[in-house]
């Protein structure tokens, strides 16, 4: 007994020396239960609140148009109202709005009109148009019911109104009268990719799979932090460095081999995306491509930094798996960013994941140009230089 | 000493944080001898090796290497080859694919860079062994390896700090060899240890260093002569031990002193006595022949001669290892 006690003790011991043990089982849990608790509090039934955002164009700007937007807040839905726009579509074809509305001018008056009628009248169904982002569309069917259940609530509170107006002892049961009378005709057309006609909607592999690709590549900051370390630790990068080769070189090399590793890697993914989810290749391919590339000469640098502030190998393995998983769940590459916390969603643009991801999203999803996708891929350039920059000048330091 | 000399070092200083780890080294080796650096763990070699191999820049002093200053240019790391301390080979690679690696870094290739590789295997005993992974080896034959990494292109110098350390016999000899092998084809070799009888065996020349300072330099036969002059210690069986005998001893050629102590509880009818001799090969015939004229038969013989380790001793107050 006293020798297991021994051995326990021992081990308990050990455990605590170990940084990166503390990390994986107290560090990665942590975050895990901190990042996921914060989401699904805000997803956990309908009545929590969602982060649902409608920019919503009144043409009608009537007391039934305002009594909808009213209903439409009621339901949980940050509003933004507008009354005139030029090119609002445009706006979220590209990314720039999350979801637009559009009440036409007669809104107000149709539904008025059905509200008084008292035999359901043959009227064309009230037509509606909500855009959506092409690449959030994560929250389209719960956009759509709660649009669909506003209009359906405003039709129904004019109907009940007309009725208790015409029938006084009906105020009574006001609170049963949403059940009533028959539902308002409407269709409700969403529009969640740009140019329906000529292109296919998305698969879901278009959808997830460059968020898991960017993800992975960005992996390979760890690989290339521990090799470094590795090195050094054995006695062969300074081995290498008392041959006629200069620090340059070597660094230049040992990139070269993980880039090399991380194409090999990218195109097993790709074929991974095309045979199992679909994943769309015919769109802008080079363009894509070249944000994978750039995010693999990112990542090194990533790496590099990584190498100039460890000792040992088990602390780099640590320190970089939880920080490269935070950046993941951060951009949105490991889930939906929509539902992320408004504060989160902010400080995900720190990551250069963030970026990479925008860049394919305007391409794939969005069917922007590569000079559309530009600005973003080259915030992940310039991360990437800045990354090399300090990395090699603590790398000389040294 | 007229030779011409390879490497000089002149007033070396090297210091991590507040700590001094060489201070003030001068030396210098000449072309063709091998050089011994001795010292205890900590004594500064390993600092001294990285600043002559261009790994630590000097925070004083200058390296001249072949005559010119050395600031670690391309051209003059080719001059050199190093062998850490640590085994700085490739686990996961073979043998024979460590050493081309190294071999392509100083740019060889094709043929030359095989045939290179396939000399060095033989040199250090590992061709039978070269298609295995380094991980594979026994702790000698990585040592082996790494000093086969050390010499794929051909360097002048040699730097070697402490290759036999965790070596058994057998591999020790087989580094000897190669070392002294290459050394007869013209390498000059730098060679760090604290195993003195090590450095006694193999260095024409010694460095002696403590706490980051060089206390001694000198050909070992002359470090070990300014400890003083071997001694041959005679157990004499004899009636008693006559003063004729005594002085005739002193009286031989070579003869620095004698001393004589009367037989113990433990050597029942043994003298022991201690000659002193500059020369102690040339003083045995005289020896033996002057106890076989007074009678004296002669039980046991054995020379001592002061060693390194005396002179550490001497010079620092405290053994080499401790
Ligand atoms: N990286 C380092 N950081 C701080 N101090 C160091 C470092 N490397 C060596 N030292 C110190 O410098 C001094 C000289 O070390 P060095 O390795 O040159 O000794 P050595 O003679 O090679 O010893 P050994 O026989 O143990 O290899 C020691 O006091 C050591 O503690
Ligand atoms: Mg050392």
């Amino acid at each position: 007994m006293t020798t297991i006690l021994a051995v326990f003790r021992k081990d308990m011991r050990l455990f605590q020396r170990d940084r990166s043990a503390l990390i994986f089982v107290f560090g990665l849990p942590m975050v895990f239960a901190l990042l996921f608790g914060m989401i699904y509090r805000q997803t956990s039934g309908m009545s929590g609140k969602l982060p649902l955002r409608i920019t919503v164009l009144d043409r009608d700007s009537s007391p039934v148009s305002q009594q909808m937007i009213a209903n439409l807040h009621k339901m949980g839905v940050s509003v933004h109202v507008i009354y005139r726009a030029k090119g609002l579509e445009k706006k979220v074809m590209t990314g720039k709005l999350h979801a637009a509305l559009v009440l036409p001018a007669g809104f107000g008056s149709r539904i008025q009109n059905w509200a008084e009628s008292t035999v359901p009248p043959k009227i064309s169904p009230l037509s509606l148009t909500l855009w959506i982002d092409p690449a959030h569309t994560t929250l389209e069917s719960v956009l759509q019911e709660v649009v669909n259940g506003s209009l359906q609530r405003t039709s129904a509170m004019l109907k009940a109104q007309k009725l208790m107006a015409q029938f006084p002892a009906a105020a009574q049961i006001t609170g049963r009268l949403f059940a009533g009378p028959s539902a308002l005709p409407a269709v409700l057309h969403v529009i969640d990719h740009p140019n329906p006609s000529k292109y296919p909607k998305p698969t879901e592999g278009d959808k997830r799979m460059p968020g898991l690709i960017i993800y992975f590549v960005f992996f390979m900051a760890s690989g290339v932090a521990v090799t470094l370390i590795e090195e050094r630790q054995t006695g062969t990068l300074r081995r290498m460095l008392s041959a006629p080769v200069s620090p340059f070189q070597v660094l230049a090399g040992k990139m070269l081999a993980r880039c090399a590793m991380g194409c090999m890697q990218i195109s097993l993914l790709l074929a991974t995306g095309i045979f199992l989810m679909h994943l769309t290749m015919n769109v802008n391919l080079a363009g894509i491509l070249l944000v994978y590339a750039v995010c693999i000469f990112t990542a090194t640098g990533l790496g590099l930094l990584i190498a100039t502030f460890g000792k040992t190998q088990e602390q780099i393995q640590g320190m970089t798996t939880l920080a490269l998983l935070v950046m993941g769940l951060l951009s949105g590459c490991l889930f939906p960013r929509e539902l992320l916390p408004p504060m989160m969603l902010q400080l995900s643009y720190i990551t250069p994941h963030a970026w990479a991801l925008a860049a394919v999203d305007d391409m794939l999803l969005r069917r922007l140009s590569f000079a559309s996708a530009l600005p973003s891929l080259m915030i992940v350039l310039m991360m990437g230089c800045a990354l090399y920059a300090v990395a090699l000048k603590r790398f000389q330091v040294e | 000493m007229s030779a011409s000399h390879l490497l000089q070092v002149n007033g070396l200083q090297y210091t991590y944080g507040e700590r001094f780890a060489v201070y003030n080294l001068s030396f210098e080796i000449y072309e063709g001898e091998i050089f011994g650096l001795l010292g205890p763990n900590g004594a500064g070699k390993t600092t001294t090796i990285s600043m002559i191999g261009g790994l630590l820049k000097p925070d004083k002093g200058d390296i001249e290497l072949a005559g010119r200053p050395f600031h670690g240019t391309p051209q003059e790391k080719r001059l050199l080859g190093i062998v850490p301390q640590d085994l700085a080979v490739y686990p996961k690679l073979t043998g024979k694919e460590n050493l081309a690696f190294f071999g392509e870094l100083y740019g060889l290739s094709g043929a030359v860079q095989r045939q290179r590789t396939d000399e060095m295997l033989a040199l250090v005993g590992l061709r039978e062994r070269a298609g295995d992974l380094a991980e594979q080896y026994s702790g000698g034959m990585k040592r082996r390896l790494n000093l086969a990494a050390g010499l794929m292109h051909k360097p002048r110098l040699l730097l070697l700090d402490e290759p036999t350390v965790g070596v058994d016999p057998q591999s020790r000899n087989h580094i000897f060899e190669g070392v002294r092998s290459l050394n007869k084809q013209g390498l000059t070799v730098l060679y760090t240890s604290h195993y003195m009888e090590e450095v006694e065996m193999l260095c024409d020349r010694v460095g002696i260093m403590d706490g980051g300072k060089l206390i001694a330099c000198d050909t070992v036969e002359a470090l070990i002569a300014r400890q003083g002059i071997p001694v041959i210690e005679l157990g004499v069986e004899a009636a008693p031990v006559t003063s004729h005998l005594l002085e005739a001893l002193a009286a031989l050629e070579f003869t620095e002193g004698v001393t004589c102590e009367p037989p113990n509880a433990q050597q029942a009818g043994v003298s022991s006595i201690s000659v002193r001799s500059s020369r102690p090969d040339r003083s045995l015939p005289g020896i033996v022949a002057a106890l076989n004229q007074h009678q004296a038969s002669l039980i046991s013989l054995s020379i001592h001669r002061p060693s390194l380790e005396d002179v550490f001793l001497a010079l620092t107050g405290k053994s080499l290892r401790d």
